[in-house]
């Protein structure tokens, strides 16, 4: 049996690829392991990512015990799918962001949309105090300097468009309605929004 | 319309795109590769703002994921990774991060759960588009969660560390549907590390409770309420 350890674990660099010549694989490795059903290459896995995944429900979804259960859902889709995980498109950690904040959206509007749409009718009353609740917690719970600095570059519309979007988890039609922006205008920021944040992203590594 | 559907690239990406809207742009990008390339570059910008938003899991969900994957295989592997299980087996990859990670002990729990039509039954309620996942409260330190699709109409509960019942009881499922209870299976925990239990008929259900009973006879519960939670 091996030893429990309390030692901590250290962070993965964002996105890292495989290839690296550290001592500890990478999350491809990892994957690609996991993938066979292996449970010890799983673990690991799970001391990696399991922060990432929390944070990002979290984020989304407020509730920590909602944000556990679809933590949960995660990570059980990640031991389920990780034989269809495709190197070729993407790093795994960007997969299973993706996975993350598809499920945690999907959440906010199967779960509450009761109650979400109650909210918006107050956010449609009083825009700018809807964004500014959401923009002030990004900012305090922010953790890497870079995402902050790439954000920082953006127009205000395309950040406040993006971040809405990806962090409160509304459509672009809600997006729109909370702007008070047209439809194409809003689509259309958020995608040079987001090459505007690959470009910044590009120049920093 | 090509030109337009171009044009919610960001939107999809950001997951921002209704439902509708979601299963066309998908449906399209099937067929673009130049839209399938750009999604693809973008999602891992969107990755990197959901890292920044990392924060400790709570310690409760690691017991309880573990002990899922325990019980459910993961799709079949493409061909290429295809090798024979070794459970057992200590990768040189995991020694090589030696202390990184606790994973003593699977080795037992890994005995009991050779059972393909139970793996399959779990396998198919964790595939569900629409699976929920429930935490189940417990006073007694018993870890569980209920997995359950409202379309399949069925669900998995998983618990670990419950003691076999006393006195060769059993524990009973109940589902409550406004106020009545309705039994919803039974099981011993007798020599089981992680038990997995299908429960079906949980459409229209509110709470799901575990009981422990004298035996499988008992049409309402009467026993200690060992784990219960709330599906609706």
């Amino acid at each position: 049996m091996m030893q429990a350890s309390d030692r901590p674990l250290r962070a993965v660099p964002p996105l890292r690829q495989s290839g690296d010549q550290s001592a500890e694989p990478s999350t491809e490795d990892l994957l690609a392991l996991v993938a066979t059903g292996d449970q010890d290459a799983f673990a690991v896995l799970y001391e990696r990512c399991a922060g990432q995944i929390y944070g990002l429900v979290r984020r989304i979804l407020r509730d920590p015990a909602q944000s556990e259960e679809v933590a949960q859902e995660v990570l059980l889709e990640i031991w389920r799918h990780a034989p269809r995980f495709d190197p070729q498109r993407g790093s795994a950690t960007a997969w299973i962001m993706t996975m993350t904040h598809r499920r945690a959206v999907d959440r906010v509007r199967s779960e509450q949309s009761a109650r979400d749409r109650d909210d918006r009718a107050g956010l449609r009353d009083d825009p700018v105090h809807g964004i500014d609740v959401v923009a002030e917690e990004v900012e305090v719970r922010m953790e890497h300097q870079e995402v902050r600095r790439a954000l920082d570059s953006l127009t205000q519309l395309q950040r406040q468009a993006v971040e809405l979007a990806y962090y409160g988890g509304h459509t672009y039609r809600e997006v729109a309605q909370l702007l008070g922006a047209p439809l194409g205008t809003v689509k259309t920021r958020l995608r040079d929004g987001l090459i505007r944040l690959r470009d910044e992203f590009g120049q920093s590594q | 319309m090509s030109v337009d559907i171009h044009t919610l690239i960001g939107a999809y990406v950001l997951d921002a795109l209704p439902a509708d809207e979601r299963a066309h742009f998908e449906r399209h990008l099937t067929e673009c590769d130049v839209c399938g390339a750009e999604v693809n570059e973008l999602l891992g910008v969107a990755a990197r703002l959901g890292l920044s938003a990392v924060e400790p899991a709570p310690p409760s969900l690691r017991r309880r994921v573990l002990d899922a994957i325990d019980v459910v295989r993961p799709l079949s592997p493409r061909a290429d990774l295809q090798r024979p299980r070794s459970w057992g087996r200590r990768l040189a990859l995991v020694a090589a991060a030696a202390g990184l990670v606790a994973v003593g002990g699977l080795g037992v729990q890994l005995a009991d759960r050779a059972d393909p039509a139970l793996d399959a039954a779990v396998g198919q309620v964790l595939a569900a588009p629409d699976v929920r996942t429930v935490v189940l409260d417990s006073d007694r330190g018993v870890e569980a969660t209920l997995h359950w699709s409202p379309e399949r109409d069925e669900g998995v509960l998983i618990a670990a560390g419950l003691p076999p019942p006393d006195d060769g009881g059993v524990y009973q499922v109940w589902a409550h549907r406004e106020g009545e209870p309705r039994r919803a299976g039974s099981f011993d925990a007798a020599g089981k590390a992680t038990v997995s239990q299908v429960v079906r008929g949980l459409r229209g259900v509110q709470q799901i409770a575990v009981t422990i009973e004298p035996d499988e006879g008992a049409v309402a519960p009467t026993g200690p309420v060992v784990l219960q939670g709330a599906l609706a």
